[in-house]
């Protein structure tokens, strides 16, 4: 175990190499936040009510967007796929490590990293627009909404890893990732609006991919609007999505790695 | 005898490589219909090394060595043909093979590109779960041999090809590895580094009894650190042995410089031996071993002659002859 | 993260350019919907009608493509700089913000102007009849302003690059600060205006020309824009200079 902690102490120090970049990065998650805020601000306007939603449900989930941002989709496997590439992953297959276990420890670390900023960010907005957020009453959502976050973490992973391994195949890895692990996702997983004010064949769409269940779901339970009879299928159907992402992941990265590094270098 | 710590029977490799013709034309066409190529990277090599040896890979660019090296190490699954590592098969890549072994690659980067190369130790000493002590001890060791100690705290990146080798050479000496694989260690680097990348090799395969296997272009590597040498081309293998060896083989005549005081007729000199160059004052010629001693006495009486010397041919002109495709059998 | 995604930037082959103007359409085509689904049955929204709001969206996208295709060179200079490959360019008789602003463009962003221009004119015609020919052509004066913004803008963060090699994201700052364009800038708050105007003015290159296309804009408010994109112009060459000059004394 000790040796994913030092991996994680290096990701760190990394970052304090990168401080600007890193700062600029979260700037960039603000700017993107408030710009969301503003523009459902607008859409409110005098309004409280508006397609089915509250006003102040609206604002929850736009900040909960970027709480679960940093904490699901904020990783570093996406290095990874260039790592493929470039050949630099044979310094990892050489040494006595699981290289999901070593993804998983910079992905933490990114994590905190990106946790960290963002609690600050969003007591900044707070104050800034003087928001009204929801909090459920029931401590036992609190723990349903834990569990819910923690596979979808797992499950972002796996999805991630996987597209990251299609760089054994393909040169395209940043095609693929731009289409799945950015537009599809900032879209289906409800990380722009949530997915069901979209008309119904999007809709339909995007609750067969596994994306909604890295953020949409997740804040349509703390927002009580999933009961907690009907949570329990949402589970279910995280965790299928996260066993399946599981074995995909370690299917093509066993297939992938085996005959690594074939081509010249 | 002792039991070798790497067998490979006949290792066969090859590879589909898809071709792709040039331009948008051809683009196109290879998303209907990708055609592949077999490349025989490795075929039918068998050799063995015993424990503490320190053998030199050689070959021209594309000949097998670095797709060996990586069938030895486990970063390649052999088409057919067996490996054995210190009695593990490397394909497996388990934690007691790969914590024994470490591969150098004189063109990638192993360590931490923008932290100092101290933190990259430190990260191998956990995945290698080096016991502190030994950790202390063997970097101590290699700093001082490698005179490395005020660099260690600098960004990789800001330090020198050079020196950067040295590092990569520490990090993946710390665990004290029973067999390294070197390829390419000198790569891109002056011919003083070279010297010292060389003397660091030799001392380190005296000092540790460890087994070094390396892979390079330049002969001046093999001809001072490897006494036995392996020999590929096109993906088979076509000498094993002794470096000395391969002289007495292949190198069946002398070259017999001579300078003249006259102008002579060339023609005169076929008579001796092969000319291989001429051009007044200077004289080449290739001589059987044998006709050597009577081939310069002819000369000394018939010609002209204002200075004389026999020389071996040189071990880069040798290797250049196995492969241009003298019959080698 | 921030690193990788600089690795994005990357020449593309056939199948990478496919999946990137599918994801191009996709996001276009999502948003979009996404607008009509909010603006739902109502006339006014975001104190604008509906049909202004999609104008203003149109150009918002039309701007970012024509940018996009004409400076992508902006997106690789710091790999330029960082390899030292720029020092060649600088020998070479073309100006030197050239290879950096204009050096590579990117086809995508081509194949993606003539669906966009042809629903953009569709799409007028069917709500607004008939544009004004003086809307018209103030629409065309102050897009060819917002694309002059748009290259200072450009110039700008190449000359930053030139400055330190430190920052890879600096442009995608830009995009996603430019990306308040999306929707017309009034929604935002009075400071954010002023600083949308004057500061940075994405305003000046987004809002205004769908304003002016929309019938929104009287001559007079032409002026200020005007002044803003050449006063920016001239700041931006400036500033190239003078990076220039720091590198040229630093590189030698």
């Amino acid at each position: 175990m000790k040796k994913y902690l030092q991996i994680i102490k290096i990701t760190f120090q990394e970052y304090f190499e990168y401080r600007l970049n890193f700062i600029l990065w979260r700037f960039r998650n603000l700017i993107s936040l408030f710009v969301l805020l503003s523009f459902w601000l607008a859409l409110f306007g005098e309004k409280t009510d508006f397609l089915d939603y509250s006003k102040s449900q609206i604002l929850t989930y736009v900040l909960g967007i970027s709480l679960l941002k940093s904490i699901v989709i904020a990783s570093r496997s996406i290095d990874l796929g260039g790592q493929i590439k470039s050949g630099y992953l044979t310094k990892l297959l050489i040494q006595p490590i699981n290289l999901f276990k070593f993804w998983f420890s910079r992905d933490l670390a990114d994590k905190l990293m990106n946790i960290f900023f963002m609690i600050f960010e969003i007591f900044l907005v707070i104050k800034i627009f003087n928001l009204n957020l929801l909090f459920p009453k029931d401590p036992a959502t609190y723990f349903v909404f834990f569990i819910l976050v923690f596979l979808a973490t797992g499950l972002y992973f796996y999805l991630s890893f996987l597209l990251s391994c299609l760089a054994f195949w393909t040169d395209e890895i940043w095609a693929t990732r731009f289409l799945f692990g950015f537009i599809f996702l900032e879209f289906f997983s409800g990380s722009l609006f949530p997915i069901d004010i979209l008309p119904g064949v999007l809709k339909k769409i995007a609750f067969c991919s596994p994306f909604p269940y890295l953020i949409y779901y997740p804040l349509k339970f703390w927002l009580g609007q999933i009961s907690f009879k009907s949570v329990f299928w949402v589970i279910l159907m995280e965790i299928f999505w996260l066993i399946l992402f599981k074995k995909l992941a370690l299917y093509f990265w066993e297939k992938g790695s085996k005959d690594y590094g074939a081509y010249g270098g | 005898m002792q039991k070798p710590i790497i067998e490979v029977n006949n290792l066969k490799k090859y590879f589909l490589i898809h071709k792709k013709e040039p331009g948008l034309v051809g683009s196109l066409k290879s998303l209907f219909d990708r055609r592949y190529e077999e490349i025989k990277a490795v075929e039918n090599v068998s050799f063995s090394i015993n424990e503490g040896e320190l053998v030199g890979f050689i070959g021209p660019n594309g000949a097998g060595k670095t797709t060996t090296l990586k069938c030895l190490s486990g970063l390649l699954y052999p088409t057919s043909g067996n490996v054995s590592v210190m009695g593990f098969n490397p394909r497996k890549r388990e934690y007691p093979f790969l914590k024994q072994i470490s591969l150098v690659m004189g063109q990638k980067n192993q360590l931490w590109w923008d932290l100092p190369a101290i933190e990259s130790f430190i990260l191998n000493r956990e995945i290698y779960e080096i016991p502190r002590s030994q950790y202390e001890e063997t970097l101590a060791e290699l700093t001082s041999l490698l005179e490395v100690k005020d660099i260690l705290k600098i960004q990789v990146r800001k330090l020198s090809l050079g020196q950067r080798m040295k590092c990569e050479l520490i990090a993946s000496l710390l665990h004290c590895p029973k067999v390294l694989f070197l390829d390419e260690p000198t790569i891109g680097l002056d011919v003083v580094m070279q010297k010292k990348m060389r003397d660091f090799i030799k001392e380190y395969n005296r000092r540790n009894r460890s087994t070094v296997i390396l892979t390079s272009h330049y002969m001046g590597d093999v001809k001072e650190l490897c006494k036995r040498v392996i020999i590929i081309d096109k993906g088979r293998l076509i000498f094993d042995g002794d470096l000395a060896e391969i002289v007495e083989k292949y190198a069946d005549h002398k070259i017999l410089s001579v300078v003249f005081s006259k102008e002579i007729d060339p023609k005169k000199l076929e008579k001796i031996g092969t000319v291989k160059e001429y051009c007044y004052p200077r004289a080449v010629i290739s001589i059987k071993r044998e006709a050597i001693s009577a081939a310069a006495a002819e000369l000394l009486q018939n010609f002209p002659v204002a200075d004389l010397n026999v020389e071996e041919i040189s071990i880069e002109e040798i290797i250049r002859e196995v492969f241009t495709g003298k019959d080698v059998a | 993260m921030v690193a990788s995604r600089a690795a994005q930037t990357q020449l593309l082959t056939n199948w990478g350019g496919l999946l990137f103007l599918i994801g191009k359409i996709v996001r276009f085509s999502i948003f979009l919907v996404f607008l009509l689904t909010v603006s739902g049955p109502q006339k006014i929204f975001l104190g604008y009608s509906k049909q202004q709001v999609i104008i203003f969206y149109l150009i918002f996208n039309l701007m970012d493509s024509v940018s996009q295709f004409l400076f992508r060179g902006a997106y690789l200079f710091r790999n330029l700089i960082v390899t030292g490959n720029y020092d060649l360019d600088l020998l070479k008789p073309l100006p030197s913000y050239f290879r950096p602003v204009f050096g590579w463009t990117d086809i995508l962003d081509f194949l993606t102007l003539p669906p966009l221009l042809f629903y953009l004119f569709w799409y007028l015609e069917k709500n607004f009849y008939l544009v004004s020919i003086f809307n018209l052509i103030q629409f065309f004066f102050l897009f060819a302003i917002g694309l002059t913004i748009s290259f200072a803008f450009h110039l700008i963060i190449c000359a930053i690059c030139v400055l330190t090699t430190e920052i890879d994201s600096l442009i995608l700052i830009y995009r996603d600060i430019s990306s308040m364009g999306r929707f017309p800038i009034d929604i935002y708050p009075q400071i954010i205006q002023d600083i949308l105007t004057f500061i940075i003015p994405i305003a000046v290159m987004m809002t205004i020309p769908a304003k002016a296309l929309t019938g929104l804009l009287s001559w007079q408010g032409m002026i200020i824009p005007s002044l803003i994109g050449v006063f920016f112009s001239l700041i931006s060459f400036r500033f190239w200079r003078f990076a220039l000059r720091k590198y040229s004394s630093a590189s030698s």
